[in-house]
């Protein structure tokens, strides 16, 4: 027969798998986005995942989970983000289901390398606004930040996403010609 | 925003939204150790024989502690530079604790500071005497801090915590903080009031 500590670490254990599992495919996407690379996407969600599953204890009511969680997933990605800033440029080479698209060719293309290089306070904030469709106040409560600043952050990184968009536009209706 | 830029982006993120987790991911976090979670939930069965050898270990602990305490005149580099150990005493609910804090000595372009950069590791709020002091969590030396204007610290019921201008209790002893900032030109760490996180 198990003892109750045997149980409250089976009953944990159980609710951090469906919690966990259920935020799964935001986490994955969102990671995707910010990291521009599928294969980190994953290391970085499970990353996540793992420190979720150390700080359980921290977690006091699960219908903060999700908030709880998403946090977790931008401070890693965040951390990452770091790490390549200091190792590496980001690649320009972006890939979709398998298939390595190495130039521009459409504006989706030209609008992610656009959003590649954007820092990553700026990535984050547009997308869990226009991915994720969070308001001020849960991106606020996701980055740790003042709602204030968020606004701020959207504003300033829309607009410089724009510029680089229409930037890249430029030199590539130039090279058309 | 434009029309047209705003479509191409809300389009962007469509395909995005369309992604799902793949099911190696899937498998990789149902395969986490339960043994890396909480250890407040892991079981745990103390026997005699694993009791009476943690006395042991924890009396002999006890004796060379005492012993190092009398032959080192000193606390070495564990604290940071702002820790003034002044009194072990308990101190009563609502005493206030020193911290450094910004008090407008720095120049106009200070401003700047807060688009500089990040502390990098995290630091664990702690207590020395009547002072808030932060540890840094990894090896190295730690800048003096310099917190915002308004910010403040204080011991309620013997946990230290440290206050933003408006009474918020932005973090409890014991907790890790994030901090970004920038290093001003007297060589303190000038932390930004937007930029104080829980990692």
């Amino acid at each position: 027969m198990s003892s109750d500590s045997e149980i409250s670490a089976a009953t944990a254990r159980d609710a951090f798998e469906r919690l966990t599992q259920r935020r799964l495919d935001r986490a994955y996407r969102f990671a995707a986005t910010i990291l521009g690379d599928e294969d980190e996407a994953q290391d970085a969600v499970h990353d996540a995942a793992v420190r979720a599953w150390q700080r359980w204890a921290s977690l006091r009511d699960a219908d903060r989970f999700d908030a709880w969680f998403d946090r977790i997933v931008v401070n890693v990605c965040r951390d990452r983000l770091r790490q390549w800033s200091s190792l590496r440029h980001v690649a320009s080479v972006y890939e979709h289901d398998g298939q390595e698209v190495a130039e521009a060719v459409s504006d989706g293309d030209v609008l992610i390398r656009a959003f590649t290089g954007l820092t990553t306070d700026h990535k984050i904030v547009i997308a869990l606004r226009y991915l994720d469709d969070q308001s001020i106040e849960e991106i606020a409560a996701r980055t740790g930040v003042r709602a204030g600043t968020v606004k701020s952050r959207l504003h300033y990184g829309l607009r410089e996403l724009r510029a680089g968009y229409e930037a890249a536009e430029r030199s590539g209706s130039r090279s058309d010609r | 925003m434009k029309g047209g830029f705003e479509d191409k982006l809300n389009a962007m993120m469509a395909e995005k939204a369309r992604m799902r987790a793949p099911a190696a991911l899937r498998l990789r976090v149902s395969a986490i150790p339960d043994e890396a979670g909480p250890s407040t939930d892991r079981p745990f069965r103390l026997t005699i024989r694993a009791a009476a050898i943690g006395s042991v270990a924890l009396i002999a602990a006890i004796v060379v502690a005492s012993a190092w305490l009398r032959l080192t005149p000193a606390i070495p580099g564990g604290l940071p530079s702002t820790a003034r150990i002044t009194s072990t005493a308990t101190l009563a609910s609502g005493t206030a604790l020193t911290l450094d804090t910004d008090t407008g000595t720095l120049p106009p372009s200070a401003g700047m500071l807060c688009m500089q950069a990040d502390y990098g590791p995290p630091v664990r709020v702690s207590r020395a005497g009547s002072a808030m002091v932060f540890v840094p969590t990894t090896n190295g030396a730690l800048p003096r801090l310099v917190w915002p204007s308004g910010y403040t610290a204080r011991v309620v019921d013997g946990v230290a915590q440290l206050l933003s201008p408006t009474g918020e209790i932005v973090a409890r002893e014991g907790d890790l903080l994030d901090l970004g900032g920038g290093l001003g030109p007297d060589g303190a760490f000038y932390i930004c009031s937007f930029e104080i996180v829980h990692p």
